[in-house]
């Protein structure tokens, strides 16, 4: 039960279709002259798949990202990139003592193209010295920045103050980037109404049931098309499509314009996450725009374990809900009663009764319901942690 | 060049003593040499403080008061621009702030080139979340300047803004200045963006030239609707001064609104009664909806209000529906322009080639080939500056993308052809 991930240039279609013993799938991304324009499974049976099947299913995807590339390298034109000189930006990896994920997304930080960049690392509330250790092996490439009030997002914040250029692109520590991500995410700021662009996030590995059942039911990719997301056009509560901060890079004057990420949400709080869900939507009811684009490629290595699954689609649930408690309570939004009523209905009561029939692809109960507990958990989470904020003397 | 100073900046003004300081201390401020510089504040119809509090104040710049009594912002211009003595005419609002460089940015750019006309960008100085209205208006003053600033766009008369604009003296009176005939503001800058596209002069836009717009001090929810019904009489105006652009100007306003058309002009000329009770609904739902936080259904209701207001001014002018369309009538259809001006560009012989080609001939429309293969054609659009290279490839891209792959594809299968002995690609 696992995946093998390739990847395949279309220009130079290779592809090594023996040797897969172990795996039962192969997940292939395409790009075309690197850009990533598709993916595609095929079956491994005996070790191999087939040629044929792969050219197949090709044809069976969603070619309109493969055939724009066409056009635009045709005409050697792109309107993200047609402007002369890009914003600088800062990276900012947010890390608490998981010294290997990090030493992998760093070398992948250190191989992207030099456009003066500068690497900040975010150590958030360290037990030990491992993640100064890994940093201190890169020298001058990358700043260390200790941050003791515990959460994500108190660490973004903390990136967004250190950060000295006009962009700041936050990645994962268990992410790696692919050469084209700082590029992709940091072309789509000319416009004045961008203040977050977000990127494609693909799986790194498919080792385990729990990464494949992470990929089916919780994928962080957002497709390949380029998007933008507005309140004119898009519902600016539902911020789900938009994608995920794992990937993701803001305007650097953002806390001018919106405020910060509020430090009662994220990894490292009763809330568990949704910082990103909620700065979002904040972003999107001032009127502001978010583009996703697929160009900004990153890597992300989903947690292999199962009860390190069920514990992170719980803190899904809970990070959901205490974003949902604040813009009820604080931003005075009724209609989030109406979205939550709404998920319920449509999905997560509908993927239960699947799941309680036994129907085949229908996600796990236990995950689910690990989920719909964490729903239920939000509200209160997100009031203790704001009661525990204040204890630490933090201001929101 | 003439002795006198190098650029005269016009500030046209009516009640706004407060904001119109701001706006002259920001150019006591420049980075520019003050002794270069002109400053004419025309007081259009003003009945507050303005003309005394001008005349207490002291400063460093050289500087004109001139007086009128209410004409309307295009001939406050025109005056301003009669009583400049500078080789440069900068004409900007009394609600914009500039930044330190923009005097510069405006001299250095008509310097790379003479003759042209120069805007900078000025968008909403208020940041953040504020009311849907205030957030709306910001969006699109934003895009507005952003498509401007994008390498290869090709301007129309509605990108033609006035509140931070800059051209030669001689230029301007070339072109005959802005209509004095039309009154209050709003829209007297597309007619005169008419003219300076037919005159074939150049448009520019400097993003260094940049200034902040405190817009939000000076409009309200119902000045935009104020605004709108301005909107739609300057719209018949314009259209009565140049017949063949009626039709194009009336659908183009009206088409920018989310409201259906014909039934906005249902209720404006046959059942004007109806039409009031319902836009009056609608203007009090707003707050209702605002405070439900019902973005969609707020902007749609502002969309209706905002075409219906702008259906009421053109019914000012017009009178009655017969009317309308004995106006759009009388216009002639866009001009066909088979022959002629029209260029056939041949992409199979290289884009750097065709870009060449459209730089030296600049036509208005474009017959498009791939050696024997056709791929469309770029038609004449009405009051756009002629095409040229830059022009090309975002239309090309954003335009042709099917017809580009069809010759492509064409193209790819006529090389294969002879080799297809090989076998499958992997």
């Amino acid at each position: 039960m696992a995946t093998k991930i390739v990847q395949m240039e279309l220009k130079e279609p290779t592809l090594d279709t023996e040797g897969l013993e172990g795996y039962d799938t192969m997940l292939v991304l395409l790009r075309y002259g690197g850009r990533p324009v598709g993916q595609l499974r095929v079956p491994v049976v005996g070790g191999r798949v087939s040629a044929a099947e792969v050219c197949d299913r090709i044809s069976g995807t969603d070619q309109w990202p493969i055939w724009k590339r066409v056009v635009q390298e045709f005409v050697a034109w792109e309107p993200e990139d047609a402007y002369p000189g890009r914003p600088r930006a800062s990276v900012v990896v947010i890390t608490r003592e998981r010294p290997e994920d990090l030493t992998r997304c760093l070398n992948g930080l250190m191989a992207l193209p030099d456009d003066g960049q500068e690497v900040i690392v975010v150590d958030n509330r360290p037990q030990t010295d491992a993640t100064v250790r890994v940093v201190s092996g890169y020298g001058d490439g990358v700043r260390y920045v200790r941050e003791d009030v515990p959460g994500s997002s108190a660490a973004r914040n903390r990136g967004l103050r250190e950060a000295r250029n006009e962009v700041v692109a936050f990645i994962d520590d268990d992410a790696v980037p692919d050469p084209g991500w700082l590029r992709g995410l940091v072309r789509n700021f000319r416009d004045p109404r961008v203040l977050a662009v977000t990127g494609l996030v693909m799986p790194l590995e498919l080792e385990t049931p729990a990464q494949e059942e992470f990929e089916t039911y919780s994928p962080h990719g957002r497709g390949f098309h380029r998007q933008t997301f507005s309140a004119a056009t898009h519902y600016a509560l539902h911020v789900a499509p938009i994608g995920v901060s794992a990937n993701m890079a803001l305007r650097g004057d953002i806390i001018e314009v919106v405020g910060a990420f509020d430090e009662a949400l994220g990894v490292g709080t009763p809330a568990r996450c949704g910082e990103d869900y909620e700065l979002f939507t904040r972003i999107l009811r001032a009127g502001y725009d978010i583009v996703y684009d697929p160009a900004a490629l990153a890597w992300h290595r989903h947690r292999r374990s199962w009860p390190e699954l069920r514990h992170v689609l719980r803190g899904y649930g809970v990070g959901v809900y205490a974003a949902w408690t604040r813009l009820l309570l604080l931003e005075r939004e009724p209609s989030v009663v109406v979205m939550a009523a709404r998920w319920f209905r449509h999905k997560q009561l509908p993927d239960i009764i699947a799941a309680l029939r036994r129907e085949p692809d229908s996600p796990p109960l236990d995950v689910q319901l690990e989920q719909l507990w964490g729903c239920f958990l939000g509200p209160l989470a997100y009031l203790r942690s704001r009661r525990r904020l204040r204890r630490l003397g933090v201001t929101s | 060049m003439s002795a006198g100073p190098r650029i005269s900046v016009i500030i046209p003004t009516h009640n706004r003593v407060e904001s119109l300081l701001r706006t002259i201390s920001a150019f006591e401020r420049q980075r520019f040499e003050l002794q270069d510089m002109e400053l004419i504040v025309v007081a259009d119809g003003c009945t507050d403080t303005t003309t005394s509090t001008l005349e207490r104040r002291t400063t460093p710049l050289d500087w004109k008061l001139v007086v009128l009594d209410g004409l309307g912002a295009g001939a406050a211009r025109n005056a301003g621009a009669e009583a400049a003595t500078g080789s440069l005419l900068l004409f900007m609002d009394d609600d914009i702030e500039p930044a330190p460089q923009l005097v510069e940015a405006h001299v250095r750019a008509h310097a790379e080139s003479p003759g042209r006309v120069v805007m900078g960008p000025y968008p909403p100085s208020l940041r953040g979340r504020s009311a849907f209205f205030r957030m709306q208006a910001r969006s699109w003053w934003q895009s507005h300047f952003y498509e401007m600033s994008k390498p290869g766009h090709r301007f129309t008369y509605i990108d033609l803004v006035s509140g931070n604009l800059s051209i030669g003296p001689e230029v301007f009176r070339k072109v005959g200045g802005f209509d004095g005939s039309i009154p209050g503001a709003g829209g007297e800058d597309y007619e005169f963006g008419v003219r300076i596209i037919e005159a074939g002069i150049e448009i520019h836009f400097e993003p260094g030239a940049a200034a902040l717009h405190h817009e939000h001090e000076t409009m309200t929810l119902d000045g935009s609707f104020r605004r709108a019904r301005q909107e739609g009489r300057t719209n018949v105006a314009i259209g009565r001064k140049h017949p063949r652009l009626r039709r194009g100007l009336f659908w183009d306003m009206l088409e920018s609104e989310e409201a259906p058309r014909p039934q906005l002009r249902y209720l404006v000329f046959r059942r004007p009664a109806l039409g009031r009770i319902l836009a009056a609904m609608a203007r009090a739902s707003l707050p209702v909806l605002e405070l439900l936080k019902m973005r969609h259904r707020w902007r749609k209701a502002f969309g209706a209000l905002f075409g219906y207001w702008r259906c009421r001014g053109v019914a000012d002018e017009l009178g009655s529906e017969a009317a309308l369309s004995a106006y759009l009538e009388r216009s002639p259809a866009a001009s066909p322009s088979t022959g002629e001006d029209e260029l056939v560009l041949d992409l199979a012989e290289g884009l750097d080639v065709a870009e060449r080609l459209l730089d030296a001939s600049r036509p208005r429309s474009v017959y498009l080939r791939y050696g024997e293969h056709d791929v469309g054609r770029i038609e004449p659009a009405a009051v756009a500056e002629p095409l040229k290279g830059a022009h090309l490839r975002p239309i090309l891209a954003e335009r042709f993308p099917w017809e580009l792959l069809r010759v492509l594809a064409l193209r790819e299968a006529a090389l294969v052809e002879p080799r297809s002995t090989h076998g499958p690609v992997i």
